[in-house]
Formats: C-alpha cells, structure tokens, sequence
C-alpha cells in the first residue's frame, strides 16, 4: 500500500506531501521523506555509480526502513517524486509503473 | 555483540585430550594450535583426572515414553562440546613405564582400561602415545601389539614420541597431530552424521527436537569448517523455528516466544557470521532482510512488547557491528544501480550507519513500550508482587523460579505474569536514553562522514529527543538547534514544527524566557504544510509535545505568549511557568535579515522620494506583516534612523493617553496599530532630515503587551527577500506598499542633498591669453544671504583636451616647464580698491592652488585675482569651487557647502617673427655650400665672407588685439658682435609701434660678416610688447619675447660677380651691361660664360666665351644692349660657370631687370630717383 507521495522541489524543499494512513505516522513520514533525499542527493552526484542510469529517471528503491519502503523518481528540472509504501514484496517493476502514473496525476 | 558468549561468537575448534605426560602437554598442545585450522587441547596431567570426560548420567528409564523436551537449546551445550567433549583422547605411557616393569604394565593397562570405560558410550577416539627418550630406545614389537590390543585400536593410532632428538620429536610429533586431525575429522563427521540420520528419519518427538539437531549437525558441520552444510541446517533450524511459534504449546504464550527469539538470535547470528566471514557480503544482508521481515511482527502480548523491541533492535546492532567488523565494502561485482530490479539492496545498506540507526530507533520503541507497560503494570503491582529467585534456566531464552524448601532446592517452572512482571522489573533497571543516544551518536557520525546531512540530522535529532526525554534540557536544545537550521534552510515547515516544539519545552524548563517567546513566535508564524493537521495532536510521543500543526495550536501558543507576557497563569503547574517579576524589565527579541523570527514580524521601510533637501519634509512609509495566526495589538512603534533627529513613534491609539503620555516622545503619534495576520500594516509618516548626507532607517521596534520589545531591521522593498517556508503557500500575495513602484523599488535610505549654496562665484575673463603675459583672471565671490565661514577657494587648472597635465611628462621634472602656470593670487578688496598682497595665501602650485577666503556676512563680497602665465599656447580649463561652511561651529564645519564654477581660457602666441637675408642687389657671390649643399643643410642660410648683408625681421600679430611692438633688436653674444656686425638700418621711430592684428612690422639689419664659419649664431631677436589697449601702462606690462635667429653659414666666396647696368634704358638708345667676375683665390680661375638671347633686347659680344681670370683679379664682360621693348624688362641670362668648381651661377630675376622708358624721361631727377629706384625699398 502506498503510505505517502511527495513531490520535492529542486532546493529540496517539500512541495506536496500527503500521507494515506490511519495511523499518526505523518510526521515520521516527513522524516522519511526528507532523509530520503540524501539517498538521491547520492545518486545523483555521484555519476560514477549511476553511470549506465543517466537518462534513466526513475531512481528504483531509495532505502528501506522500519516498515516502508521508499522509491524516487526525479524529473529533468530536479524536481524529485518520492513515493513511500509499506508493501515490502513490491516489485521494482510495479514501483516503476506506479512513479509513472503519479507522474501524470500531478502534471495533468 | 559482546553479550554474546565466546563460543557463539568464534567458530568451534575441534577438541582433543590427553592424559598422562604432563611435562610434554605445552609441547602439544602449541603443536595443535598452530596447526591448520588449529585443534584446542584439553590436557589432563594423570589418569585419575579421566573422570571428567565422563557422561553425565542420565537417570531416564530407557523403557518410559520419550519425554518431550523442556527446551530447544541446552545453554551450555556448545560450550560442552568446545570444551569438555574431545573427538579423541590420547593415553601418554613412557616408554619404560610400559617395556620394563609388571607392576607398571598393570598400571598402564588398568590406566587404559579405565579411559575406555570413561569414553564408553561417546563416538570419542582412543589413541595411545608412547614417550621414547632416543630413537634408538627399540620397543619391543610385543610391547606395542600388547598395548593396541589392550586398547583397541590399529596400529596408525598407536603413536611414538621420541623426546630427545628434535627432528624425531618434529616428525612424531607431526605424526601425532595428523593422527589428530583424521581422528577429529571422523568423530565430527560421525556424530552430525548421526544426528542428520535422527532428521533425516524423522525420528523425534518434538519440533523442539527437529531444532536442536538441525543446531548440533550445523555445529558439528562448523567443527569440520563444512560451512556450506552449517549454513543448511542453520537456515532450517531457523525456518523450523519460524513455524514453531504458532504451534508449540509447551510454555506460556509470551515465554515461548522469548525462548523462540532467543534461539532465533543465536542462530541468525551463526549465519549471518558465516556469511559475511565468506565475503557474502550481498547474502548476509539479503538473509538480514529475511530474518528481520520474518520476526517484525511477532510482537507478543502488549505488556511484552518491550522484550520484543529490544530484540529487535539488538537484531539491528549485531548486524551493524558485524558488518563493521567485517569491513566490508560494496562488493565491485555488485551492479552499481541500487534499488533497482538488478540489486534490490540499496546503498546505505552496507553501511553500519543504516543498522545504528534502526536499532536506536526499535530501541526507543522499546522506551515507549516500557512506559506502556510500567504504567499499566504499576495499577495491578500490589496483587502479584515480584517473584523472587528467577533465574535464566539451562535452556535458552528460558526462565526458572528456585524453589527453596527446606534443604531441597527444587526448580519452577514461572506463569507468564510472574515471568512479565520479572522482565518488567529487570527492564526497568536500565537506563535506554543514553544507550538510544550511544547508538544515534554512532549513526549520525558515520552519515555525517559518508555526507548525508539528512539522515546525519535525523539522528542528530532522535539524540535530542533522547535527551529531552531524559531531562537533559540544555544538550536537547543545543541537538535541536542545529537541526531545526536544516529544516528552516529546507523549508521542511513539519518537521521544523516538531523542532521547535521540543525546543519551546526546552527552554521552557530551562526558564529561558527570551527562548520560550522566540520558539514560541515561529511555531505560530509556521505555515501548516499541505498533508498535515489531520492527526490526532494528542499523540505526543510520536509528533513531540507540541502535538500535530494546525491553525488552532499556532493560536494556542500565540496566545500563551501573550498570556505570559501579560502575567496570566494558563495552567495550574506553576512549576514551569515564568516568574515575570524576576525577570527584567523586557524582553528584547532581534529580528535581522537571516533571523527565522522574520516570518514573525517583517518591516520594510520605503522612502517617497529618492533625495531631498535638508530640513524639507518627505514621506516615508514603514509597513510591518506577520504571518501569526492572530491580530497582534502594538502598544508602540518606534522607527530609527540613522540620523536620530529623524525618529519618531506611533503610539497605539487603544493605549490609554494617561499611560501614554508620561513616557512617550514628543512626536508620538497616535494611531490603531493592530497587525492582522498576513497582511501588511502600512503606516506613512512625515520626516524632515536635518543634515545632509545618508539617510537610513534603522529598525522598527513594536512593543507588544509592554514586555515585549521587537527589534527588526528595516528592509528596503526593493532587496527583501523571500520566505522559504512561506514561498509556495496558498496566500495572497499582498505588497508592502500600496504604491506599486515604491513596493518593487522602495529604497530605506535616502540621499540628503546639501543645502543649496548662496553665494556667487564670478569668473571674468578679458578674453584669450597672449603667452607670456601676466595674465589675471579677477573671480569674485558674491554672497547672497549666506554668511561665508572658513570658506576656502580652490583653483585648478587644466588641460582643456584632457589628459589633465600641463606639461609634457618628458618636462616634469623641470619645474619651469610648464605650459601655463599660475602664479599667484593677489587680493583685491573692493571697499578701499588697492590692490595688496594677502598673506592667506596658502599654497601655491603650478596647476592648483588654495587661498582661504576673509569671513564675509551676508551682501559682502570679495574678489581676488589670479594670475597665470602661458608659457605655450594651449587651452586651459579652469575650475574655481568654493567651500564654505555657514557658521564657525565644528558641527557646521562637518557640513561645508560647495560652488563650483569653471572656465576655459585659450592661449595664444602673440607674434610670429620671420626674418629673410638679403644680398647686396645685383652682386652675387659663388657660395660652393649652397651649391653642393645636401638637402639638410638647405634650411640654413648661407652668407659670404665680407660682404654685406641685409636681414628683415618681420614680427606679424596673430592675436585678435592691437599689439605695441616696443623694441626689436638683435641681441648677439659678445663674439657674435666682433666676427659679425650687425646694424640695425631702419627701426621703431616713436616710442612704439601699433601693430593692428594681422599686420606685420618689418624690421631692417645688415649684417656683415667678419668670419668664415660653418654654422654662425648671429643672435636672438628681442621684441618687446604689450596690449594697446593697456591701461597702466608701465614697464611691468612690457612682455619680453626672445627667439633665437637660425644660424649661418659664412664663407669665402671664390667667385663674386656683380653686375652692372644704368639704373634704367630707353627705348632704342644703346647701353653697356657689364658683368664683373672677381677671383677672391689664390687660383687661376677658369670660367665659361653664356648669354641667352632676350626678344627685348639685341646685343653685341659673344653668347658663349671662356675666360681665365688671375689670382685677386677681376674680369669684366661687357656686352652692348639695344632695348627693344618698353616697361620692366629682363635682361637677356648670363650663367657664369666656374670650371674650376663645375658651379653655375646665374643672377636672380630680379637683378637682371631693367626698366625701360620709351623716352628720355623729364622730371626732377632727385623725386624720380627716389620713386623709380627700387633697390632702396
């Protein structure tokens, strides 16, 4: 289940976030949001790792923690959409299918 | 990972005995351990010791029902087999003790057989060792056939040590520990496969068995280093436990599962050691992955939740110090793209970091869980009390109460409540916060090293949480500071909340008053992100005391600031609440341009206008806006500017006039100041800046509920910057000026002009300058109602085409060189006209001088003049200010008035002066220099040796003025007038001469050389002039000019021809012309001469003829000329051609000219001479 969708802008500061839960996670949310963006911050500076990814922008599984899991998705402008779920078995393929979708959700 | 007992964190070495020997047992016993893989030795020095290897009986009936296990693992079941249970013993006999004595046979062999009996029942080896002292010491075959037979085994095992040759003893002792080894390798292999039958068979009663011989063949696996088939049956044990939990019913609910995740640890541990100690490095995480997903959710019953998180969290810490004792690194086989389908780990997975982290974080839900539980159980503590005497129990992750009865001590079994209440209370005694703050410390070090300043942060604040919650208040504030600056810079406006939140309590217990109303100021003016606020505020733990942002907990803390400040007492816990009487008097808070409290109070001040003059009133607008969530009241604002003339204070007009007047400026003003939220409060004030110069606004102070003093610095509209936390808020975007052009360009400083001046500054000019006059320029200074004080002129001049220097660079060191000079200033005081010098005189240089100007009151006038002098024609600028101040205070002398007036002056060269010689008329000379004379020499002038000369100097006035020419003469130097004599024919008949412009006068010299010189300098040309239209006219007006003449050259001509001729003709009467050629040489001279033929004449004698003339004689050609022609008329050509010097010389036009009557002509002989005559003109 998708827990929380984020879009972060290119100073990385939040534009949108929005939590699907129950529980009062959303601050904890935030928090994995905003450290999320060290493992993009990583990713993106450095080139040497992401070498064969370069015009790829769906960064895949940024970390998991405690019970979600985050994927990253980074647009040409450096604006980042960051979706974090709690379903531990998703497939990379379903992630990237989903980044796409909120993609056109948010633009459109 | 230290918790863990040694056995379970190193893997097992294979353990052998021997017994008997005692002095060979180091020898040994390093022989096997640095064998490879060593073997540990378990020395026994004499046979009676032999008990120890013995089996614990077991009193169980063999024929009873197999009783189900009371564990899963025996705790010390691993350490009996590292340590108590060798694959193989040795017996050690010396040679003699068994070759020589019966006594002694019987005793080795009762020795042996009592070693049997005690191996009896184990898979264990026997080996015996023979001690020999030489190789040479021959057993007897019979001995050693006897002793394997006694003891049962073959020969390979019967092993001889031969004690006193080193290389036997090395051999024998390889021997030994090979025989070890192979013995070892056996027993290991023998006992796992045993057990792997019993699970391979099924032959168990109990899962509980399944798991514990899956444990002993992987050990037993480990013994024999087989770590592929160690790993199987540790993955099976564990995923046998896995199932366990739900079906065992063996213990209590909440013990079983301590007792499952105790055994799971052990054994997650065993693999992931087995992994990463393989360089498996992608394998252990991924089996971590497995074994933390596998047991996230088996949480237990609520009250022991606790046990469960901090399991979990240990979970985390091991595997984060295994990976770090490990060192690994990202395997490079790895595809570098994390995450994705290729490699589903991701970086920080291999990072320690990663794993401090979650385990800090479980280990604080472990904190959470025992406050849960501590407070739910301390309700219900008086019913059950504590049990006493509880003890871990030889089974793993198990619990036992003794029982004392008398002197039997027997062991219970303990309910889950009893066994809770135990955990509670042993839970209890630790303190987590420093060890959750250890392990965050750890985690935020690594991430700060690795470059996340996120996670790094997160760290950083879960340690100030931990602090906090431990009631270290000062370290939590100094943690939360430093991370609520990521978030501000971020604009992370939820996350900042909850900082500011910890923060707010922070300084509330550290009764920091200023703090409490800053933090409490920014929470209020947050903005409430998108996605926030749904939650339940009340759930403090996980969104901090200042619970979950909405627009009601921003008023909430707004309006607890007020009720502070104002001294109402929200709450009854008096504890915490500031005691404003020990306070001081206010509470100042600054707010700059990079303070966070801008999003509390913002000012920006605008001037109207972008200069003014002094003491003229000009509008300025200061607008104030704050993003708190109610209307503040301002009981005062005070603006301050840089000149403090100019400050001035709006007093709020609820603010009771009694109260108000007593302490308020005198230039208060009184309006209602109530700032709404997020709109601009726009005040418009009149100021009237009193000096000139910069005019700046300061800051803007609002005093809010009298305590509170709000300093923030004026910002000009036109540079204010954006909120980064407000930037993409919903709001309206509203101006802080109502005037659109002074919102985008308002400044909140202004240019104070100077005052304007009232004086004049006049600057006449006569007109160009002639070089070399004294030429005076009067300025005079005019006041017009200012009073002039100190005033000091400055003049300047320069050079009207710019480059500023007037004088050529190549002439700067010479001091009179320059082009126009000034040379003085002399003070001309109107009232009495006399002209005088001033002493005031200050400074004087050749393009810049200061005079101090006398004090003159309002109508005084003064004037000076300036003097200058054009050494070269060249246009100045000149420039003229007057600095003055209006009275001869300090103050006013900080603020001079200024005038400025310029001028350009042309300069002029007042005469041009040619000169041309003249020969004496029709006498020509031969001058050979002239002749063969190279085109540089062709400028100067050639003169002959003794012949007089005629100079005309002609000095012609370019200027626009009538000029008096004084004198003109020659002077030469004292040589000059012995070799040369020059005498001045015609001259200044009067007192002088008027030369109107652009006339010439013509002055006349001979000149009469006495010398032969190549380049003579015959003099300078003085001229001696002035204006006509000067009025003094006195000698000081005279201007002396001075050229120098070109020079000459004087030589001896060797030819001189003259020609001689009547002064006229007339027409048809015949005339002689004669041309005399004198030989001034020493030489025969040979000359050639022709006549051209001219249409007005005919004449006699040859056209062409040759002629030798002697030394210092003269020879005359004579020719008869009949004029045909009337008027002026030319003579027919002669050239005269010297063989000698190959030079022609042909007479002038003019000198071969005559003029020819066409009669007799009749008139007064003496008028006509000296009208037709034009040889004396």
């Amino acid at each position: 289940m998708i827990v929380c969708v984020a879009v972060v802008g290119h100073q990385n500061n939040p534009l949108y976030l929005q939590s699907f839960t129950e529980a009062d996670d959303a601050l904890k949310l935030h928090h994995v949001v905003h450290c999320s963006l060290d493992v993009i911050d990583e990713r993106v500076n450095n080139p040497k790792r992401n070498a064969p990814a370069l015009n790829e922008t769906f960064l895949g599984l940024l970390y998991p923690t405690e019970n979600y899991k985050v994927y990253g998705y980074l647009t040409n402008t450096k604006v980042k959409f960051i979706m974090v779920t709690t379903d531990l078995d998703v497939k990379d393929a379903d992630a990237r299918n989903v980044s796409y979708l909120n993609r056109l959700i948010l633009w459109f | 990972m230290e918790d863990y007992p040694e056995e379970l964190r190193t893997p097992p070495l294979s353990l052998v005995s021997i017994v008997g020997c005692p002095e060979l047992h180091p020898a040994i016993s390093a022989a096997l351990s640095s064998r490879q893989p060593p073997m540990n030795l378990l020395a026994l020095p004499d046979f009676s010791k032999a008990s120890i290897l013995a089996r614990t009986a077991k009193a169980r009936d063999p024929l009873a029902p197999p009783q189900a296990p009371a564990g899963i693992l025996k705790k010390d079941w691993l350490l009996k087999h590292r340590t108590r249970v060798p694959a193989a013993v040795a017996a050690m006999f010396r040679a003699d003790q068994v070759s020589g004595d019966p006594a002694q046979w019987l005793q080795a062999c009762s020795d042996l057989e009592n070693l049997k009996s005690v191996i009896q029942g184990r898979n264990t080896k026997l080996v015996v060792i023979l001690v020999q002292s030489q190789a040479g010491d021959e057993l007897s075959e019979d001995v050693t056939v006897a002793l394997r037979k006694r003891a049962e085994i073959d020969s390979k095992h019967l092993v001889v040590l031969v004690e006193r040759d080193e290389m036997e003893w090395t051999k024998s002792l390889n021997k030994l520990t090979t025989v070890f080894a192979e013995l070892c390798t056996t027993y290991y292999k023998d006992e796992g496969r045993r057990v792997k039958a019993r699970i391979e068979k099924r032959n168990f009663s109990s899962v509980e068995l399944s798991i514990r011989y899956c444990f002993k063949v992987a050990v037993y696996a480990e013994f024999r280093r087989d770590w592929p088939e160690a790993l199987k049956f540790y993955e099976e044990g564990i995923r046998v436990l896995r199932e366990m939990i739900g079906t065992s019913t063996r213990l209590p609910p909440t013990q079983r599962l301590v007792e499952v995740k105790a055994v799971a640890e052990q054994f997650h541990f065993k693999i992931s050691t087995i992994l990463l100690h393989g360089g498996k490095v992608v394998g252990a995480i991924t089996w971590f992955r497995k074994h933390i997903r596998s047991y996230e959710r088996v949480v237990g019953s609520p009250e022991v939740a606790f046990l469960h998180w901090e399991w979990f969290s240990r979970q985390f810490l091991v595997f984060g110090e295994l990976i770090e004792t490990t060192s690994t690194t990202v395997p490079d086989t790895l595809s570098p793209r994390f995450g994705t389908a290729d490699n589903a780990l991701t970086e920080w997975e291999f990072q320690p970091a990663y794993y401090y982290q979650l385990a800090a974080n479980y280990l604080r839900e472990k904190r959470y869980a025992l406050e849960f539980s501590s407070s739910s159980v301390s309700l219900t503590k008086g019913v059950n009390g504590l049990p006493e005497s509880v003890m871990p129990s030889v089974y793993v992750g198990q619990y036992v109460r003794l029982f004392e009865q008398g002197d039997t001590v027997a062991v219970l079994p303990l309910s889950d409540t009893e066994y809770t209440s135990y955990a509670l209370s042993e839970a209890e005694r630790f303190q987590d916060s420093y060890e959750i703050i250890a392990l965050f410390r750890k985690a935020y070090e690594s991430f700060r090293s690795l470059g996340a300043t996120r996670m790094a942060s997160a760290c950083s604040g879960g340690m100030a949480i931990e602090y906090y919650a431990a009631g270290d208040f000062s370290n939590a504030k100094q943690l939360f500071d430093g991370v609520a600056g990521l978030y501000r810079q971020e604009g992370w406006a939820t996350l900042l909340w909850e900082n500011l939140g910890y923060l707010r309590e922070c300084a509330r217990k550290l009764k920091s008053l200023k703090d409490f109303i800053s933090y409490s100021l920014e929470m209020a003016a947050l903005p409430l992100f998108s996605g926030s606020g749904q939650g339940n505020s009340e759930n403090k733990r996980k969104n901090g005391p200042a619970g979950s942002p909405t627009i009601s907990s921003r008023e909430l803390i707004q309006q607890e600031v007020i009720n502070i400040l104002e001294g109402k007492h929200a709450s009854e816990n008096t504890d915490d609440e500031f005691d404003l009487h020990l306070m001081e008097e206010s509470t100042h808070l600054d707010i700059d341009q990079i303070s966070p409290l801008r999003i509390v109070f913002l000012a920006s001040v605008a001037f109207h206008d972008q200069s003014v003059k002094p003491d003229s009133p000009m509008l300025v607008s200061v607008s104030l806006q704050s993003h708190l969530p109610c209307p503040v009241m301002i009981d005062k604002l005070e603006v301050q500017f840089n000149q403090s003339d100019c400050n001035f204070v709006i007093v709020s007009a609820q603010e009771d006039c009694s109260a108000s007047n007593s302490h308020v400026h005198d230039g208060a003003v009184q309006t209602p100041l109530t700032l709404f939220t997020d709109k601009w409060m726009r005040l418009t004030h009149e100021v009237k800046p009193g000096q000139s110069g910069k005019l700046e606004c300061l800051a803007v102070k609002a005093t809010i509920s009298k305590r509170l003093v709000v300093c923030c610095q004026a910002e000009s509209p036109v540079s204010m910057g954006e909120f980064s936390l407000w930037k993409f808020e919903d709001q309206v975007e509203a101006l802080p000026m109502k005037d659109n052009v002074l919102a985008f360009s308002g400044q909140k400083l202004i240019q104070v002009e100077e005052p304007d001046a009232q004086v004049d500054l006049v600057l006449d000019c006569p007109g160009p300058a002639l070089v070399g006059e004294l030429f005076t320029v009067p300025v005079t200074i005019l006041s017009k109602g200012h009073a002039v004080h100190s005033g000091e002129l400055k003049i300047n001049l320069v050079d009207a085409k710019g480059g500023g220097l007037l004088m050529s660079p190549r002439e700067a060191e010479e001091s009179e060189s320059h082009h126009v000079e000034l040379l003085g200033v002399s003070d001309v005081t109107t009232e009495n006209g006399s002209k005088e010098e001033v002493d005031s005189i200050r400074k004087i240089q050749h393009s810049f001088g200061v005079v101090s100007v006398p004090t003159l009151y309002a109508g005084d006038s003064w004037s000076c003049k300036l003097e200058i002098k054009w050494h070269q024609a060249m246009s100045v600028m000149f420039y003229v200010s007057l600095g003055y101040s209006l009275d001869s205070t300090e103050e006013a002398a900080l603020h001079r008035l200024n005038v400025h007036r310029s001028l350009q002056i042309e300069g002029k060269i007042p005469m041009i002066v040619s000169q041309q010689f003249l020969r004496p008329f029709r006498r020509e000379p031969l001058l050979l220099s002239r002749i063969r004379s190279s085109s540089d020499d062709d400028k100067k002038s050639s003169l002959a040796f003794n012949e007089s000369n005629m100079l005309i100097l002609s000095a012609r006035n370019c200027t626009e003025v009538p000029l008096r020419l004084h004198t003109m003469t020659i002077a030469s130097n004292d040589d000059g007038k012995q070799l040369c004599s020059v005498q001045q024919i015609s001259g200044i008949s009067n007192e002088y001469a008027v030369i109107a412009p652009s006339e010439e006068y013509k002055g006349i010299f001979s000149v009469n050389p006495h010398t032969i010189s190549p380049s003579f300098f015959l003099g300078e040309i003085c001229l001696s002039w002035s204006r006509d239209s000067s009025i003094g006219e006195s000698q000081d007006s005279r201007v002396i000019m001075k050229e120098r003449l070109p020079e000459i050259h004087i030589e001896e001509p060797p030819l001189v021809v003259t020609m001689e001729c009547p002064p006229y003709a007339i027409l048809g009467i015949p005339f002689t012309f004669h041309v005399k050629i004198y030989n001034s040489t020493s030489l025969l001279q040979e000359i050639k001469y022709s006549l051209v033929d001219s249409q007005n004449f005919v004449f006699s004698g040859a056209h062409n003829h040759a002629a030798s003339i002697l030394p210092k004689t003269e020879h005359i050609v004579s020719h008869k000329l009949v004029p045909l022609g009337s008027g002026s008329q030319q003579l027919p050509r002669i050239t005269i051609t010297s063989v000698r010097y190959s030079a022609a010389l042909t007479p002038s036009a003019s000198a071969a000219t005559v003029f020819v009557y066409p009669s007799e002509p009749k008139f007064n002989l003496e008028k006509g001479y000296s009208s037709t005559d034009p040889c004396v003109s």
